[in-house]
């Protein structure tokens, strides 16, 4: 059976165990695709099919949705963000009032967090080794407090890590936007939540 | 929206390489979409989802390359862009690499069936969904999907039998 020659009628089984096994079927024709399958060993190996089928697909290119991207490519969106001022109405008022004030009082970009050790994605918090800044632990302890807008302090006390803002990109991605208040550490940026459940710094101020 | 598009980039990265065959081209997809979604961002609408967006664009520009003269001159056909995809697959699937296996199977695809399996399968977008992504028809995404999922399991398992065909013959050694 060519792919390019199935006839109508095969192609409408196929369809219908397709949506059978997603789950798309209503109750009553469901059952009936059920019993076509248990008797007919023809739908069955098309059923099975599917199942084989959809795990290749999705293990193909899986990595690259858990692996790192790569430093050179996360830097370069970013900093093309960055260079096109008119995004930035996209973003709340106080938002994009936050992002001017934050370059002009640090002097510096914001620019993705990289660690070298441990390539990118972009940089997980919590492989972070005992040379960090003390603001990482206050971050995961603030990021594991959602939805609160926690804050919560370090070293002397005085400073803190705040969230300020939660939201999603539209996906199963949650994210974070924070603020570093303290004398030794200022700043702020991105945390997103990975599938493991630990979180990467997708961007901070330096 | 910059930040918002840099935290979609892994699955970016997934979408393109899966249509493209390539980690490599499919990067390269990704970033010009990356910069054509910030100089558009105007056309995006807000309340509407950003990953769809961007599959979008990241699907225009990967016809659009296909479509070009170097690509022509490059890859004659679809069969031949297919077996380029494969071509630098092949050492990995001597070595039964499964991962290989599965994406030789999806560069195999005729590109309007691999779209969608992509968007759908590996994406999890709803048929529906996947229909509006590419302006085609429910029917058609339907049809497209089930041909693309039956193609690459008799594809995995015709390359894993032809592995392990190799594997035998070679007194089982990996």
């Amino acid at each position: 059976m060519s792919n390019d020659t199935i006839d109508a009628a095969t192609e409408a089984r196929m369809i219908r165990i397709m949506r059978y096994r997603d789950g798309r079927l209503p109750p009553q024709e469901a059952q009936a695709v059920a019993a076509e399958i248990a008797a007919d060993p023809e739908a069955a190996a098309l059923a099975e099919a599917f199942a084989v089928g959809d795990a290749a697909a999705r293990s193909a290119w899986a990595d690259l949705e858990s692996g790192p991207v790569p430093l050179a490519l996360a830097r370069r969106v970013t900093e093309a963000a960055r260079a096109r001022p008119a995004a930035l109405p996209m973003l709340s008022g106080w938002r994009a009032a936050a992002v001017v004030a934050g370059a002009l009082a640090f002097g510096i970009a914001a620019t993705v967090l990289m660690q070298r050790d441990h390539g990118l994605r972009l940089a997980g918090i919590e492989a972070n080794g005992a040379a960090d800044a003390a603001w990482k632990p206050a971050l995961v302890s603030a990021l594991g407090q959602e939805p609160a807008l926690a804050e919560v302090g370090f070293g002397d006390g005085k400073a803190h890590v705040a969230i300020t803002r939660w939201f999603d990109t539209g996906t199963a991605m949650h994210c974070a936007e924070y603020r570093i208040s303290g004398a030794t550490a200022q700043g702020g940026g991105i945390a997103c939540r990975r599938r493991d459940g630990g979180w990467d710094v997708i961007e901070q101020d330096q | 929206m910059g930040r918002e598009i840099v935290a979609l980039l892994p699955r970016l990265r997934r979408f393109a390489a899966g249509l493209s065959g390539s980690v490599q081209d499919g990067d390269d997809i990704v970033q010009a979409a990356c910069l054509r979604a910030l100089e558009r961002h105007y056309q995006w609408e807000p309340g509407t989802r950003l990953d769809s967006w961007m599959f979008r664009i990241i699907r225009n520009l990967w016809l659009d390359g296909r479509k070009s003269a170097w690509n022509r001159l490059v890859h004659s056909d679809d069969e031949a862009l297919a077996a380029a995809a494969g071509g630098s697959l092949e050492r990995e699937i001597e070595a039964r690499d499964e991962l290989a296996r599965a994406r030789k199977a999806i560069a195999g695809l005729p590109p309007p069936q691999r779209e969608v399996l992509m968007l759908v399968t590996v994406e999890g977008q709803t048929y529906e969904a996947a229909a509006d992504t590419l302006g085609i028809p429910l029917g058609t995404v339907m049809s497209r999907l089930a041909r693309a999922r039956v193609a690459v399991a008799r594809s995995v398992r015709e390359t894993g039998a032809a592995a392990q065909a190799g594997k035998a013959a070679h007194g089982g050694k990996r």
